[in-house]
């Protein structure tokens, strides 16, 4: 019997179960909230979105020993093998500045996502060799708002730096846009005079630059 | 996505070890768990397969060379001859160190003195089998970071020659060394190098971070250089095929991620929302996209959005269905069909080889360019690069492009079996040009980054930002092959001087530099003026003025001059994704193919992909929709009745098969382009041939001309 038919078997006994189970409880309604994987949704201009989390958990281990932590490339795999808990949705292990910080949605979260406890997440630290301490003045754990924090930052993320075109300094290009916003906010509310230069109309496709005007 | 990688999980692994080529070494024997066959064991790759189990080379100390080392060599069962072979392995010993047993095995390497010939292994599998004291004196050529393939341990790599090929080493406190193929010939590694450069990454990337535990901090952060040139979406998981090699697609009973057309809509949105440059060109991919119900709407969603260029990764087995399909899928916005191909004969292409012809058609009437995606893996369909080149031109009424994508071997796999498949960009490029018998070589080629000239010119001459290739130059490769009016093949590089050409423009930008505009266009004047000098128009394809068409490129600012360019060529492109074996994170830093997620993130191929636990199937999970759900929702639906079952009797017999194969030409085999037939063109045997064409079925091969 070859892989395909050992798979055929396993499915048949599979869709099996899936169909009593469908035919218990009857049909769906397509549009509950489990139906669609999650248990919340958000609304954004009349459109539904899935959100497979509300509100969380972060919790910030610091004062970690660094003998602990090895170096950064063992932080750096201690980091991907938080990860893999489905539960733990961001990780973030410091060499530096001695601190393990987890976003992870907790057992008692309103949703139906994979679940794992605080106390797991210690026991699965110290198993990694890192003993991480609940005293106060090294634990804080705070709620995590899902949509706002990750999931917004995500979708509507800050400008946060500015380079230049290559072949222009910073200060030739803040020149440089400078004039060409003067020149935009100029097509956008032209004077009488803009209007007699041709100063509000778009340029062509292109930068203008032509050998043969 | 069909088929970019190979994933060699612990259930496939055998299969994909019996549908190897093996060739002469899997009929030798089945002592040893030796590929190479240097011992003279000469085993096939089925016993690598039990390595893990009770079968191992008896001779040992692992002296032929083979993988086979590392696996349980004390408990091999299998005795044959090699007392002379023992004897000459027991003086040579590598680790002197006491170690434990874990180690000990992890850290034996296989041992070969290159200067006894009787020890002398293929000189493809050479570089895999040295002792670590003369790796370690091979030329270093750079240092960067990687990751152990077993426990992703981010670990110092270092890139070293070895002989032509240029090779990764790493080392792993736990794991020991590892070493791979990291370019299969260091001249051609040195000629794109020079092309690199780093871009400017985004001004707002989408997760606040410093990626100090980079790939591990993922989510485009702040240390990301490249802005998004290819931007992917999954839009499902579900697959009509499911290839072995392909691990993305949910098997029965996985969650089914399928997002709604207002989900994808946002995430359109949010690509298009980087700054300074926006994605513009869109990738949708599955699974097999055709197969979300409402394709089409989410294609014009993308086109609203503003994505240009719109790409669907499929296999075109349900265009070629549904032709109708097709054209309204033109109308919504996609110009061009991203297909899967692996092969021009139904060894190499099981996946849609006899549904190809139908997809050209159906493409050819809606008036849909198709590029040919090709997933290279040693042994298995590299024989047949060349004449996939060659079908290509045969549909270039359709066919604009060749991608080729050498394997990525993602997942656990002996390290024989990966040595036998892995390929990289130079060792494809050398495959083409010894099938092509010279007409397309290696110094045809250039390097992604080469690009970065032209637009790094119009931006220091405009002082706005244009689309930006700055991904690592060991990335990818491209060039551009004209079919002219005589049917002479001519490679761009053979009447253009693009080194040249690169070069003139960057002494132009370094010019400009600190200059007021009209000083720029005085010294883009000059530097345009002198382009023709670059251009050999005796060489030239008669079709083309090539000067104008730079004119018009430099002039217009923008790359819309390009398309008469493809129009009369095939565009032939190298895409060589990583894996754990070969991670760079030099790479993974420059990578501008990058997937959106619906949680807002947006992600480096070689992220998405090498580490899918901690990425790609993590966030897909979360928006994802339970199997049994999703039949709640769907009563009709059920995973079988998604499959596509081929009727091979039926699409054999449909004159646009016999049109496609059978009456294809040898443009390599023409006196113009040499006169040498390209190798392996495929030879037309249907499986069900039609009554009335077996007596007039014409034979496809053309007799071999030798010069």
């Amino acid at each position: 019997m070859d892989r395909r038919d050992n798979q055929q078997i396993e499915k048949t006994k599979e869709l099996e179960e899936a169909k009593s189970e469908t035919e218990d409880s009857g049909q769906a309604d397509p549009g509950s909230e489990r139906a669609r994987g999650v248990s919340h949704f958000i609304e954004e201009g009349g459109k539904r979105f899935r959100m497979p989390y509300t509100i969380i958990r972060k919790v910030t281990f610091s004062n970690l020993d660094q003998n602990e932590l090895i170096d950064i490339p063992h932080v750096a795999r201690l980091q991907y093998r938080l990860l893999l808990f489905d539960a733990v949705i961001k990780a973030k292990v410091d060499y530096h500045k001695k601190f393990i910080r987890i976003i992870y949605n907790p057992p008692e979260a309103d949703n139906i996502k994979e679940k794992i406890s605080r106390a797991k997440l210690i026991e699965f630290l110290a198993g990694e060799g890192v003993h991480v301490s609940e005293a106060k003045e090294n634990m804080e754990e705070v709620p995590y708002d899902y949509q706002k924090e990750l999931y917004n930052y995500a979708y509507f993320p800050p400008s946060i730096r500015e380079a230049p075109p290559y072949g222009w300094t910073r200060e030739e290009w803040k020149k440089h846009k400078a004039e060409e916003e003067k020149a935009r906010h100029r097509m956008e509310h032209p004077t009488a005079i803009d209007k007699i230069l041709g100063r509000d109309k778009p340029k062509k496709k292109g930068s203008g630059f032509k050998l043969h005007p | 996505m069909p088929g970019p990688m190979v994933h060699i999980g612990e259930e496939n692994l055998d299969q994909s070890i019996n549908s190897l080529d093996t060739g002469s070494m899997a009929e030798s024997g089945e002592s040893c768990g030796c590929g190479n066959g240097s011992c003279g064991c000469g085993a096939g790759a089925d016993a690598e397969a039990k390595k893990e189990g009770d079968s191992g080379c008896a001779c040992g100390g692992g002296s032929c060379g083979c993988g086979a080392a590392e696996a349980d060599i004390g408990k091999s069962a299998v005795s044959h001859s090699h007392s002379e072979q023992k004897q000459r392995h027991k003086t040579i010993t590598v680790q002197k160190v006491e170690k434990t047993e874990f180690e000990e095995v992890n850290s034996k390497r296989p041992e070969v003195r290159m200067d006894d010939p009787t020890n002398s292994t293929d000189p493809l599998f050479a570089c895999y089998h040295r002792t670590i004291e003369e790796v370690e004196k091979m030329p270093v050529i750079e240092k960067t970071m990687t990751v152990c393939p077993e426990c992703k341990l981010i670990i110092p790599g270092t890139i070293y020659k070895d002989g032509d090929y240029v090779m990764i080493r790493k080392f792993c406190p736990e794991h020991k060394w590892a070493t791979e193929k990291y370019w299969e010939d260091y001249e051609m590694y040195t000629k794109m190098k020079r092309y690199n450069y780093f871009g400017r990454g985004l001004d707002n990337p989408n997760y606040l971070g410093q990626g100090q535990n980079c790939p591990f901090d993922c989510g485009i952060c702040e240390r990301h250089k490249t802005h998004t040139g290819l931007a992917n979406v999954v839009i499902t998981n579900r697959c009509h095929l499911s290839c072995w090699y392909c691990f993305f697609y949910a098997k029965e009973g996985e969650p089914i991620y399928e997002p709604t057309v207002d989900e994808l809509d946002k995430i359109f949105r949010n690509l298009k929302a980087a700054k300074p440059i926006p994605a513009n060109a869109l990738q949708i991919t599955g699974g097999e996209p055709m197969m979300h119900p409402e394709v089409v709407e989410v294609i014009r969603k993308a086109k609203k959005a503003g994505f240009d260029q719109i790409q669907l990764n499929t296999t075109g087995i349900i265009l070629g269905q549904d032709p109708e399909l097709a054209k309204q899928v033109k109308a919504a916005g996609a110009g061009t069909l991203y297909m899967s191909c692996d092969g021009v004969s139904p060894r190499t292409n099981p996946k849609n080889y006899w549904e190809v012809p139908s997809a050209l058609d159906a493409c050819r009437q809606a008036k849909i360019g198709i590029v040919m995606v090709p997933t290279v893996i040693r042994g298995i369909n590299n024989h047949e690069m060349g004449a996939m080149i060659n079908f290509a031109l045969n549909n270039l009424d359709v066919v604009r492009a060749v991608n080729f994508q050498p394997v990525s071997l993602v997942g656990r796999m002996p390290t024989r079996l990966r040595e036998k498949q892995r390929i990289t960009i130079p060792g494809a490029i050398k495959e083409i040009e010894q099938q092509t018998h010279g007409v397309i070589r290696k110094e045809h080629w250039f390097s992604v980054p080469y690009v970065g000239g032209i637009n790094k010119f119009i931006e220091a001459l405009t002082g706005q930002y244009k689309y930006d290739l700055s991904i690592h130059f060991a990335c990818g490769a491209a060039t551009y092959l004209f079919l002219d009016e005589d049917n002479h093949l001519i490679p761009i590089t053979e009447f253009v001087d693009a080194a040249g050409m690169v070069e003139m423009l960057q002494n132009a930008v370094n010019e400009m530099s600190g200059k007021g505009r009209i000083a720029r266009r005085a010294i883009a004047m000059k530097t345009l003026l002198a382009l023709p000098k670059i251009i050999d128009k005796q060489k030239q394809p008669k079709s083309l003025n090539f000067s104008k068409m730079l004119m018009n490129i430099f002039l217009k600012n923008d790359f819309n001059a390009m398309g008469a360019l493809h129009s009369k060529t095939l565009f032939l492109g190298m895409m060589h994704f990583q894996d754990e074996h070969t991670y760079d994170i030099h790479r993974v830093e420059k990578c501008d193919i990058h997937y959106a997620m619906p949680d807002g993130q947006v992600l480096p191929f070689c992220t998405f992909n090498v580490f899918p636990e901690v990425y790609r199937d993590k966030i897909q999970k979360q928006y994802s929709i339970p199997a049994k759900e999703w039949q709640k929702m769907n009563p009709n639906w059920n995973y079988r009745a998604d499959k596509y079952i081929r009727d091979v009797k039926k699409l054999e017999q449909t004159p646009l098969f016999l049109k496609t194969y059978a009456n294809m030409k040898d443009y390599f085999a023409m006196p113009i382009n040499g006169g040498i037939p390209v190798d392996n063109f495929p030879v037309f045997k249907p499986k069900y041939p039609r009554e009335q064409d077996q007596a007039q079925t014409i034979p496809a091969t053309v007799p071999k001309v030798v010069i």
